[in-house]
């Protein structure tokens, strides 16, 4: 734990005008692109990281946040007006929040989402505060044959649960980490699979692989299936103040719903691969199971749009709880705030908070101020916002790939980088179509390096005898839980 | 983008299963027998050689592959050809514009690929092309040119 004097002056950085200017940038950008069908808050990461260069690391990194932050909210924008989520996790908002503004009440929807995203995220944060650094003392703990055993154990969540099938997810992580093997040999300094270019020796750029994989594909994807049927018109709104608001005894009604989604949103968002859709849905079921309100679900109760937006946003602090305390990212947003660190010089694990204590709480303040900021800018800027979901297709997409392209040509300097993205937006393609999960893949490639690093002391600590291992109670344990819980997870599929 | 199921997914029918876990084998057998030997450098001293963790993941690969074969399953994209054709079409027509950068540069070739997109997407509206075509890339090289004072192609 760091000393208090490191711990506020983290928080003093992170409350300069400076990183609250790049915070309610970073908001504004991701409400905006939740609120547009198609652009994720994680493709908007994605392309701003290559933008993030010349900033210091903890604006940076603030910045990003404050994008993943808004867009929590921002998909549930279409949700609530058009019954078309910006982005997946806002698919169960759309169930209540749809029907509440059909019946001309689109901005009390709109902005129960925003509270309850507000709510769940903050209580998030505050768990993840207090728990991080607890995890990240234990964590420092484990020597490499117990860390190697983390990351398989990390895999084998991973694989299990992200998808709908084991098998594929296992082939996801291997291919990850094969990916993250093109490089020069750490031990002999080799080439490996570098097919005559020497800026492979280097390995994959990670922010051309990340944006490639998942905005250029998405984007390539929606150019491939335009023209399908055009967007329902928005809804119509009552002009009473009533129908506009929420009133605090509307807001304090729902506070069952919040705190329900919050408690789930955090403790799925701490494991790694279960991600914020699945948070969403499960709160939506626990309170419709146990809640009944006076309006039936379905048909436009503000505890429906409680529940889901307080789950799915309280997600996002917790995913980086396994981030921050042993350097497993827990989701996309998480491995690409991974490459965030990484770009700026800083390994993202336990370490962080003994070498970086001060960036980290600085980044706890950031996402504090975030929290307030997507409130404020949510509020004034709702009905901008509505124009957004109504931008044609045909600015949207071709903008957002010479964004990629741009933002992947300064991260890798150069065009060969731009190229290793089109090629990542190809494999992703053709694995999407085979059903074999990106995610897990991209998870696995960011952690390729540090896999193969804690491998390759692991089998020198243990002298190449796996019989060794009986001197390493902790790693034996992880890695039977690692073979248990695949076989469970394989059975239940 | 995270654990949740893909609404445009449809589930594996057993034959489309077994094939799909038949390409993940005939990978690993490229991987192992063509990839690996021809772009690695074999040492056989050390416990971690260059070929340890490749073939380790051509080998997971392979016997998951395997078992895909033996235990179909899952979910895979649904896709239409025409709109696979038109996926490909996308990613060569970007091809081309990268390497045309390399040529004429950013604030030419990227004009064009708007352009060409957007007509693609079948937008016909003057005003919105322009935007799509001038004023986005143009906007991007000011950022990026004279406002973070970096270089693009």
């Amino acid at each position: 734990m760091p000393p208090i004097e490191t711990i506020l002056a983290g928080f003093a950085d992170a409350f300069t005008v400076l990183n609250l200017a790049f915070v309610i940038m970073g908001v504004a950008i991701g409400q905006f692109v939740g609120a547009i069908p198609g652009i994720g808050p994680v493709m908007a990461m994605a392309i701003a990281i290559p933008f993030t260069f010349s900033l210091s690391p903890l604006v940076a990194i603030s910045f990003l946040v404050g994008i993943n932050k808004g867009g929590l909210f921002g998909g549930a924008i279409p949700a609530v007006l058009i019954n078309t989520p910006g982005t997946p996790d806002a698919a169960a908002t759309a169930f209540d929040g749809y029907p509440l503004a059909a019946s001309g009440k689109p901005r009390k929807a709109a902005k129960m989402a925003l509270y309850a995203s507000v709510t769940g995220d903050t209580f998030s944060d505050l768990v993840l505060i207090v728990a991080s650094a607890p995890i990240a003392v234990l964590a420092l703990k484990l020597g490499p044959v117990e860390i190697c055993a983390v990351m398989i154990l990390a895999f084998a969540v991973i694989a299990g649960l992200v998808g709908d099938s084991l098998l594929k997810g296992l082939v996801a992580a291997f291919l990850g980490l094969l990916m993250s093997t093109i490089r020069l040999d750490p031990e002999q300094f080799s080439p490996r699979f570098d097919f005559g270019y020497f800026q492979l020796y280097d390995g994959l750029d990670l922010v051309a692989v990340a944006v490639g994989m998942l905005a250029v594909a998405e984007i390539v994807r929606r150019i491939a299936t335009a023209g399908g049927p055009p967007m329902p018109a928005a809804t119509p709104q009552i002009d009473t103040r009533a129908a506009k608001t929420v009133s605090w005894a509307e807001y304090w009604s729902c506070r069952g719903a919040m705190a329900r989604g919050a408690l789930i949103g955090t403790a799925l968002g701490a494991l790694p691969g279960i991600g914020s859709t699945a948070a969403a849905f499960m709160s939506y079921a626990a309170t419709k199971r146990t809640d009944p309100g006076g309006v039936p679900y379905g048909q436009g109760n503000l505890k429906g749009i409680a529940a889901t937006e307080s789950a799915n946003s309280a997600v996002m602090g917790a995913n980086l709880i396994p981030l921050l305390g042993i350097g497993i990212p827990g989701s996309v947003s998480a491995a690409l705030l991974i490459s965030a660190f990484v770009i700026h010089g800083i390994q993202p694990g336990p370490l962080l908070f003994r070498t970086q204590g001060e960036l980290i709480y600085g980044l706890f303040g950031a996402m504090l101020m975030a929290n307030l900021c997507n409130l404020l800018v949510g509020h004034l800027s709702l009905r901008a916002w509505t124009t957004a979901v109504k931008a044609p297709a045909s600015l949207i997409f071709p903008g957002a790939l010479i964004f990629c392209i741009a933002g992947v040509y300064l991260s890798s300097g150069g065009l060969f980088g731009v190229a290793v993205m089109f090629i990542s937006a190809a494999v992703s393609l053709v694995l999407t179509g085979a059903g074999i999960p990106v995610v897990v893949l991209l998870i696995a490639f960011f952690l390729g390096r540090r896999f193969e690093t804690a491998l390759s002391q692991s089998l020198s600590i243990l002298n190449g005898d796996p019989k060794n291992l009986v001197q390493h109670p902790v790693a034996l344990i992880l890695l039977a839980l690692s073979v248990v819980l695949a076989v469970w997870m394989a059975r239940r599929r | 983008m995270d654990g949740g199921r893909d609404p445009a997914a449809a589930s594996l029918s057993p034959a489309a299963g077994r094939l799909v876990g038949l390409a993940v084998l005939c990978l690993a057998g490229l991987l192992w027998f063509g990839l690996i030997p021809a772009q690695i450098e074999f040492y056989d001293q050390g416990f971690m050689r260059p070929q340890t963790l490749p073939l380790i993941c051509a080998g997971g690969i392979g016997i998951c592959g395997a078992l895909l074969v033996l235990f179909p399953g899952g979910q895979m994209g649904r896709s239409d050809p025409r709109e696979v054709l038109r996926g490909a079409g996308v990613l060569a027509l970007c091809s081309l514009a990268v390497w045309a950068m390399g040529y004429w540069g950013f604030l030419i070739v990227a004009p064009v690929l708007a352009l060409i997109l957007a007509l693609g997407l079948g937008e016909r509206r003057l005003f919105w092309l322009a935007i799509a075509t001038l004023a986005l890339p143009l906007a991007i090289w000011l950022v990026v040119e004279p406002l973070l004072g970096r270089a693009l192609p």
